[in-house]
């Protein structure tokens, strides 16, 4: 908790609302915090900085990778926690929080890559800061998303791979048991195999890469 | 004398321990075109960002109209309408054509007509030479051209005074020029403006007063032929002295 230095009283609003605000600082340069407000006998305002823990999250699973995260996620929690997870819910718990920290990363730093006199000349003109962000900042923060997230979103599904490692069947393991499968009648099928594998994988994500090209050139 | 547009009272600006401008008084009247002058980091950019808010100011008052500005006011917003700024930076927004930079805050902020915006906007970009660039992205310009754009936007809000800090300064020379000719016209059709500038010969041009500032203080303010002529300070004949060059 930190002491709510940031805000006007007027900026605050009156003091019976509760409010919960997320927002992306300008002057404090890379931090962002989740702000909850609600009145209080003493204290007028509660503020709460998430600052810090988002951060070791957002760190933690950056450093992971993501065969150890699903084996922490997978082995780690089934034996600590004494739960019963399959293999395919904790793929989807693993990929959650794995796309999460980063998309919500490359929001962040979109966000702060915005110069601070695109705010300061919508502001002269008579903007409010809701128009601001409406009109000027968010349009641009999409656009410098765009080709951060199309990246993200094709890694993601080629780590998807990955899954097999904790005993889900998906598509390589499909693949393997095929090959396994077929070894005596046609023994040299992996090649095959594999490669309609890769074409696959081609049309999961080619679509993807088409659909960004598409809007970055309309959007440029 | 008429009553002041915009009046200055005793403002005074700190960062944290360190005083900016300290003690600035400075009215300004309808039509009057003053040029701010004075080295690098005196101050005058401030003042310019302190008229318009963007700056808190720690002591004293900006009114504009009798109406006072202040950081955090719930008019602030109507009253910035009233003033045009045009920064160093072309700060046009890139994801927008040059016509749409235009009309964006005469539509949301004032909420007119947009046939009415798109008429004037269109006409004033023709005055400054730029119609076929109407719908262009910014990227697509010339540090000129983005300029002139800005000073149009500017213009479509019908600000009742208009704000230039250092709009050539990071123009190659060339480009100067034409940014320049479109602040004289303005001058000339009678426009209340404030322009800090390192153009000497532009100031003695288009300016009807000079304030000199140094270090945070307004040190000189006099006609443009009494500054340039014989400035009566001794700060003020150095600081000139940089502009002239010996024969070697």
């Amino acid at each position: 908790m930190e002491p709510n230095t940031f805000f006007s009283e007027e900026e605050r609003g009156p003091r019976s609302t509760t409010k919960l605000e997320i927002f992306f600082s300008q002057s404090n340069g890379d931090r962002y915090l989740l702000r909850v407000d609600f009145p209080h006998d003493d204290v007028n305002f509660i503020h709460f900085n998430l600052y810090e823990p988002f951060r070791l999250y957002l760190e933690f699973i950056r450093f992971m990778p993501q065969l150890v995260l699903l084996f922490i996620v997978y082995f780690g929690s089934t034996r600590a926690l004494g739960w019963d997870l399959s293999g395919e819910a904790a793929s989807v718990i693993v990929f959650v929080l794995w796309g999460t920290a980063e998309m919500g990363d490359l929001v962040r730093s979109a966000f702060i890559s915005i110069p601070k006199h695109q705010y300061e000349s919508s502001e002269v003109l008579g903007l409010t800061k809701g128009q601001t962000y409406q009109y000027i900042i968010i349009p641009q923060t999409l656009r410098r998303l765009l080709p951060l997230s199309i990246n993200l979103i094709t890694r993601m599904i080629k780590t998807t791979s990955l899954v097999l490692m904790i005993g889900v069947v998906e598509m390589l393991k499909v693949a393997q048991q095929i090959i396994e499968a077929n070894r005596m009648a046609s023994p040299n099928a992996a090649f095959g195999v594999f490669l309609v594998v890769f074409i696959l994988y081609f049309f999961a994500c080619w679509p993807i890469s088409l659909l960004a090209r598409y809007l970055e050139k309309k959007w440029r | 004398m008429p009553e002041p547009l915009l009046e200055i009272c005793n403002l005074t600006k700190m960062y944290e321990e360190q005083k900016i401008l300290e003690n600035i008084n400075l009215k300004i009247v309808q039509g009057e075109v003053v040029v701010i002058v004075g080295p690098s980091g005196c101050g005058k950019s401030t003042l310019l960002r302190c008229i318009n808010a963007l700056e808190p100011i720690q002591k004293g008052e900006i009114k504009l109209d009798g109406e006072e500005i202040e950081a955090g006011r719930k008019n602030l917003a109507a009253l910035r309408e009233k003033i045009g700024m045009v920064f160093q930076n072309y700060e046009l927004f890139p994801h927008l054509t040059v016509l749409d930079n235009l009309m964006l805050a005469p539509l949301k902020v004032q909420k007119r007509q947009k046939e009415e915006v798109r008429a004037e906007a269109m006409e004033l970009l023709g005055r400054v030479g730029l119609s076929e660039k109407a719908g262009s992205y910014p990227r697509q310009l010339s540090g000129g051209q983005k300029q002139r754009v800005a000073i149009v936007r500017a213009l479509c809000m019908h600000p009742e005074i208009l704000l230039f800090d250092e709009v050539t300064a990071a123009l190659d020379p060339e480009m100067v020029r034409e940014v320049l000719d479109v602040m004289l016209d303005l001058a000339k059709q009678g426009r209340t403006m404030i322009i800090v500038t390192h153009e000497m010969q532009f100031a003695k041009a288009v300016a009807d007063r000079i304030v000199f500032i140094d270090d945070g203080h307004i040190v000189e303010e006099s006609s443009p032929e009494t500054f340039f002529e014989c400035p009566k300070s001794g700060r003020a004949k150095q600081f000139l002295n940089i502009f002239t060059f010996e024969r070697v």
